[in-house]
């Protein structure tokens, strides 16, 4: 073998390796499972506003997990991806407050669930909320954001059925 | 032969791929132009810095000419129930009076056609990004569009809100009390 060829096998070698079939059958074998990984499994999400400040920032990226409530409900405290109509390529971004057959409301910022002061550790400042009472149904959450500095009627938050539900989010 | 064989075979598959190409084309040619008056929708009601009152007035119009001419259109709290094309394009205009830029785009949208071709309905997620006295904002919308079909043209008939997420009834309350008193 000359001196000249050598670098030239070496650089097939490191790009599409010994069988070029093999190599071509694995790559896209290995798009395959991207694609299906990434849009069925693990969604990245990027942050548009600032809802969910302080623990989600505007602008900031992350990844939804398509499969986290595929065997159970979303708990209290959670974070979930919230599929709106016609698609998945908008979602919102909540913080799940009230479960199925509860009672929630909020007193001046503080949040209370079926008669019990709940705490919210996620908060940076838990606002001045008042809302009255609101009873969720069997496949209904209670959700909101976590800025509640921001006004009511201009903050994003209520009743929203299980099947909406689409995921959780890695933070 | 069995060259000859693999050709025939080759030729049947083509001919049966274009079919079911031609087949599809075919079913999908409502949604392709309920998908192109959406756009073109889109296009129309987005604005830039400096428009003409009379370009203004010119896109209000043509908006309204793609919907029935006594449509139902109910888009929240903080626009008012329209019934009327003429009430339409007053609502506009004003509307792109108003705000000083405004940029649609439609995230995501599902359209069903019926059986007969003749109705249809978009369940659609829009964005809006508008600036108003200098001030930018965004909203999403989640809106369903009844279409029918008139003289062989997709008309929208209503324009109803879609809320995934249901506000409780005093902050939809106070939404429609602060837009009352401003």
């Amino acid at each position: 073998m000359n001196d000249e060829s050598q670098p030239a096998s070496l650089l097939k070698k490191f790009t599409v390796g010994e069988n070029v079939k093999t190599t071509v059958r694995r790559a896209i074998l290995l798009a395959l499972f991207c694609l299906l990984l990434f849009n069925y499994v693990l969604l990245p999400v990027r942050v548009r506003g600032i809802s969910m400040e302080p623990t989600f920032h505007d602008g900031s990226w992350h990844v939804a997990n398509l499969l986290q409530f595929a065997t159970r409900g979303p708990r209290r405290g959670e974070v979930v991806v919230i599929s709106m109509v016609g698609g998945r390529r908008t979602l919102y971004l909540k913080r799940v407050l009230g479960l199925p057959g509860e009672t929630i409301h909020f007193f001046n910022g503080q949040m209370i669930v079926n008669g019990r002061e709940e705490t919210e550790p996620y908060l940076g400042d838990r606002g001045k909320w008042t809302l009255p009472q609101v009873t969720l149904a069997a496949d209904e959450y209670f959700v909101a954001g976590d800025n509640r500095t921001a006004p009511l009627e201009t903050h994003t938050l209520g009743v929203v059925k299980r099947k909406k539900i689409a995921g959780g989010v890695f933070r | 032969m069995p060259s000859r064989l693999s050709s025939r075979l080759g030729l049947a598959v083509l001919a049966a791929a274009v079919a079911l190409y031609g087949a599809l084309a075919w079913h999908h040619r409502d949604v392709s132009r309920i998908s192109r008056r959406l756009d073109r929708l889109r296009k129309l009601f987005n604005k830039e810095a400096g428009e003409s009152p009379l370009t203004a007035l010119r896109r209000a119009h043509e908006m309204a000419g793609a919907f029935t001419a006594s449509p139902e259109i109910r888009l929240g709290p903080y626009l008012p129930d329209l019934f009327s094309r003429q009430e339409l394009v007053v609502a506009v205009h004003r509307a792109r009076l108003l705000l000083e830029e405004i940029e649609v785009t439609i995230r995501d949208k599902l359209i069903t056609v019926s059986d007969d071709r003749q109705s249809a309905t978009t369940d659609l997620a829009a964005e809006g990004v508008y600036l108003y006295r200098g001030e930018q904002s965004r909203d999403i919308t989640e809106i369903r569009l009844t279409w029918v079909k008139e003289n062989g043209e997709w008309l929208i008939r209503s324009a109803v809100p879609l809320e995934t997420i249901q506000p409780p009834g005093k902050v939809r309350r106070m939404i429609q009390r602060g837009l009352a008193n401003p």
